[in-house]
């Protein structure tokens, strides 16, 4: 299989230039090299650009709401965990409307990983600031430039408990299909920012920006190097930040010892024993 | 003259006394005795402290719900005796601690049994808190009911708990003791017959929903704790790897419901419970689950509302929400049991509707019928089946894109279950053709919009109907949906007694509307009567809306507690 075959007949909808273009690009070929059948991969996607990958991208797919997709992908994998589930959403899906799951599953050690687009923008709406939006973006909604401080991704998914941490930049594709395939060969919850510029709504945070800043790092050896790292000097450290050997959540349910859930199928149970004991 | 047949026991105390296992065990004694019984809890929001009851009604003849009127009081504090004391029925009986009342008022024809509850439990070894077991014994011992019953249960409950029954027994034997000794000649022979019978669930409708759902094959179930459906989850939990099923707490009801839509769409038979405030919060992915058909059953167990409202009292006000909650318009169906049988069938039949035709379905219950118990003979299993609907679990033998929203003449379009059986589709929120590719063509969407719609005539088939109960030619019929059911039955039984003819119409699936069905039956009634615990009517509100008619009269109760029979048979009385 190449990437050629996880193409589907529809084109993507992004604006030429977009960064969804490039972590398409380095996820196809992660899903090439990793050898994974596309039957086997269930991606789910949340609401905004990232999330209109939906129709490009020939695997499993689940569209769900936004903020949500989290969660829907959590409930896949309790069900089948010998699939291969990935989360597709943009940083206002992750951070706004859904940032409590994303707390949630890292706590859980949720197995999956979430490939969030951070481009600092709300951009299918046309262009609000989200939650990783430098203090003081100005837009139609923030004239007088946002007050809030951004949030910082690697940061947030670090404290959550996500056992795998690492941010990568779209405008780097071959590094950007690295990371994602250590991500996605990690048990457990994988986290990945991945910066890139909105080059319709985000005129401070281009390419040329980010070129200029990002810089390729080791993994820390401890949780607090990990965060010390991200909120160093190196404004945009990429790559693997942090790894950590945890059991994934569906690795302590002895429902799941056996193989995946859904294969015992489901049938009539005989309940006499139970009933019996309410007399 | 209605003692001999039944009566009805109270007991009262702070929260902490341990009231409601108290009551419980006294439910299960009665019922070993071969007795009916309903009972009743009534607490508020507290952990400790507070004003807690619980009541039984017991009977020699079935029964279906509880009546005004205590006939003995067991009073733990001294509230009770406050709060109830006028409750009690002439000739009934009040057992108190002397230290909790030191004077007897001078009141109407009642027995006043001081009994020593905490002296008692001190010296048989115990701690204070036993005190709820000498009144157990001192019930026992008044009731002219067998000792060794009590012993039985106690042990039982204990053991459960992990811990010793020995004390409680010895409370409860010098509860037992005691009335025996001092109150020889007063106690009045109560109608419990002491044989021994064992024939009988002692069962509430959570854990008959449970157990229906459990029977009825379910493999995951999801929720966020919330009154009156939390019992629903520890029950299912503590059940969960004997019976082979994943039963999970989340963060909030919004990943409850989402969490359980992504188990569904990988093929696991799925539930959700919650109440009211939890089910808001679900309203959104309610919509997710019809706009990508993925199967779900949603367990609404009312309480009063609006917002936090009255978390531990009963209401039905969320039937109008929960038929119309989602933006836009989908096929659903939603099941309003009216007693624990139907709490169990009703659960598994729900799972097959919702996975046969693809939608959300919703089971409506409250806290009366989910935390209140009935006695109830084994519910016989051979009615429950399992049913998947078209699913494609056997693998292709080549990978394919699959028209996962095919138009086929029914609506009902085959589900492949992601990964085994190696096909590929897309499952999405937004408007999408066959395949489940995001779409806004006109012509799709007019497809896609008839092909869920078309599943309704079918699913209308599938669901239960409204069930006349009583005489053909009644002069008036009661009409009702979900746990008013039993208080209906006994308020026409009364009144058939009394040589009427009343009969009572219950709705169990007001959701597709069954407009045929319920026209056929409201063509057979004399005088109506709507009997439903909001405020609005909103039972009555569909049927004008659907069916252009109004009942002769309504009664709409909406402060938090059941509804009597007595109160029911005096509004029918005053139509008549």
């Amino acid at each position: 299989m190449n990437e050629q075959n996880l193409n589907t007949s529809h084109f993507p909808t992004w604006c030429p230039g977009c960064g969804d273009f490039g972590i398409w690009s380095a996820l196809k070929r992660a899903i090439v090299v990793l050898g994974w059948e596309k039957d086997q991969v269930v991606v789910v996607y949340g609401i905004g650009c990232a999330g209109n990958m939906t129709n490009t991208l020939d695997v499993v797919g689940f569209h769900g709401l936004h903020g949500r997709p989290i969660p829907v992908a959590f409930g896949v994998k309790l069900a089948n965990h010998n699939l291969h589930v990935i989360v597709i959403a943009g940083d206002g899906d992750t951070f706004g409307e859904g940032s409590n799951h994303l707390l949630h599953a890292g706590r859980a050690n949720a197995d999956m990983t979430v490939i969030v687009h951070n481009n600092q923008r709300y951009s299918l709406t046309l262009g609000q600031p989200s939650p990783t939006a430098d203090q003081g973006t100005v837009t139609k909604v923030s004239p007088e430039g946002s007050i809030e401080s951004p949030v910082n991704p690697v940061v947030f998914a670090l404290t959550a408990g996500a056992s795998f941490v690492g941010q990568g930049f779209a405008g780097d594709i071959p590094h950007l299909t690295d990371l994602f395939c250590r991500a996605f060969s990690h048990s457990g919850f994988s986290f990945v920012d991945v910066l890139q510029p909105c080059v319709t709504f985000n005129p401070v945070n281009s390419y040329p920006y980010f070129r200029e800043r990002v810089k390729k790092v080791n993994p820390a050896k401890t949780l607090k190097d990990a965060i010390s790292l991200a909120l160093g000097k190196e404004k945009f450290p990429i790559g693997v930040l942090w790894e950590e050997t945890r059991s994934a959540y569906h690795e302590n349910l002895p429902q799941c010892q056996a193989g995946p859930f859904i294969s015992h199928g489901s049938k009539k149970r005989n309940i006499m024993k139970l009933m019996e004991s309410f007399l | 003259m209605m003692r001999e047949k039944m009566f009805q026991w109270k007991i009262g105390g702070e929260a902490g006394m341990g009231i409601k296992v108290t009551g419980g065990i006294f439910s299960k004694m009665c019922s070993r005795h071969g007795m009916h019984i309903v009972d009743y809890s009534e607490y508020p929001s507290l952990i400790r402290g507070g004003h807690n009851t619980f009541q039984v009604i017991v009977s020699k003849e079935p029964i279906h719900a509880l009546r005004k009127g205590v006939d003995f009081l067991v009073c733990l504090n001294s509230e009770t005796i406050e709060r109830h004391v006028n409750e009690v029925a002439p000739f009934g009986i009040i057992l108190y601690d002397p230290k909790d009342l030191p004077v007897v008022p001078r009141q109407r024809k009642v027995f006043w049994r001081p009994i020593p509850f905490e002296d008692l439990a001190i010296q048989s070894g115990g701690a204070k808190l036993m005190k709820n077991s000498v009144a157990l014994g001192a019930s026992v011992a008044m009731m002219s009911c067998q000792f060794d019953i009590l012993e039985e249960i106690l042990s039982d409950t204990f053991i459960k708990k992990g811990k010793s029954a020995q004390e409680n027994i010895r409370s409860a034997k010098a509860g037992f003791d005691y009335i025996q000794r001092q109150f020889k000649e007063s106690f009045w022979t109560c109608p419990i017959h002491a044989q021994k019978t064992r024939n009988r669930m002692v069962i509430s409708g959570n854990e008959a929903l449970s157990l229906g759902a459990i029977a009825g094959g379910l493999q995951c179930y999801f929720a966020y704790p919330m009154t009156p459906a939390t019992t629903i989850l520890t029950t299912l939990s503590q059940l969960q790897h004997e019976h082979g099923m994943i039963v999970r707490q989340c963060e909030d009801e919004i990943s409850v419901i989402n969490e359980a839509i992504g188990a569904s769409f990988a093929g696991a038979r799925t539930m959700v419970g919650t109440s009211g405030g939890g089910f808001s919060l679900m309203v959104e992915a309610m919509g997710l689950s019809a706009m990508t058909e993925t199967p779900l059953v949603i367990v609404d167990a009312q309480r009063p509302g609006p917002s936090t409202g009255l978390p531990t009292w009963t209401g039905q006000g969320d039937l109008r929400f929960v038929i119309h909650a989602a933006q836009d318009e989908f096929p659903r169906a939603v099941f309003t049991p009216g007693d624990v049988e139907e709490c169990f069938y009703f659960t598994a039949h729900a799972l097959n509707i919702a996975e046969i035709f693809q939608i959300p379905v919703i089971i409506l219950t409250d806290k009366y019928l989910g935390e209140g118990e009935w006695s109830h003979e084994i519910f016989d299993p051979k009615p429950i089946e399992v049913h998947r609907g078209d699913i494609i679990t056997a693998q292709s033998r080549r990978s394919a894109f699959f028209p996962r929203y095919g138009s086929t003449p029914t609506g009902i379009s085959k589900r492949p279950i992601p990964g085994l059986s190696r096909l590929r589709f897309i499952a999405n929120s937004d408007e999408h053709d066959q395949f489940g590719f995001t779409s806004e063509d006109h012509l799709v969407r007019i497809e896609q919009t008839r092909k869920r719609f078309r599943k309704v005539p079918y699913l209308s088939l599938m669901m239960p109907g409204p069930i006349w109960i009583g005489p053909k030619n009644a002069q008036l019929t009661l009409v009702g949906w979900g746990s008013t059911k039993g208080a209906m039955l006994d308020a026409a039984a009364m009144m058939n007694e009394k040589g009427m003819s009343v009969s009572v119409l219950h709705v169990r699936s007001p959701w597709p509307f069954p407009r045929s069905a319920l026209s056929r039956e409201l063509r057979k009634t004399q005088k109506t009567l709507v009997i439903e615990g909001n405020y609005s009517g909103q039972l009555t509100g569909l049927i004008e809306q659907h069916l252009h008619q109004s009942p002769d009269d309504v009664f709409v109760k909406y402060d938090g507690r059941p509804f009597y029979p007595e109160e029911i048979m005096k509004k029918g009385l005053s139509l008549l």
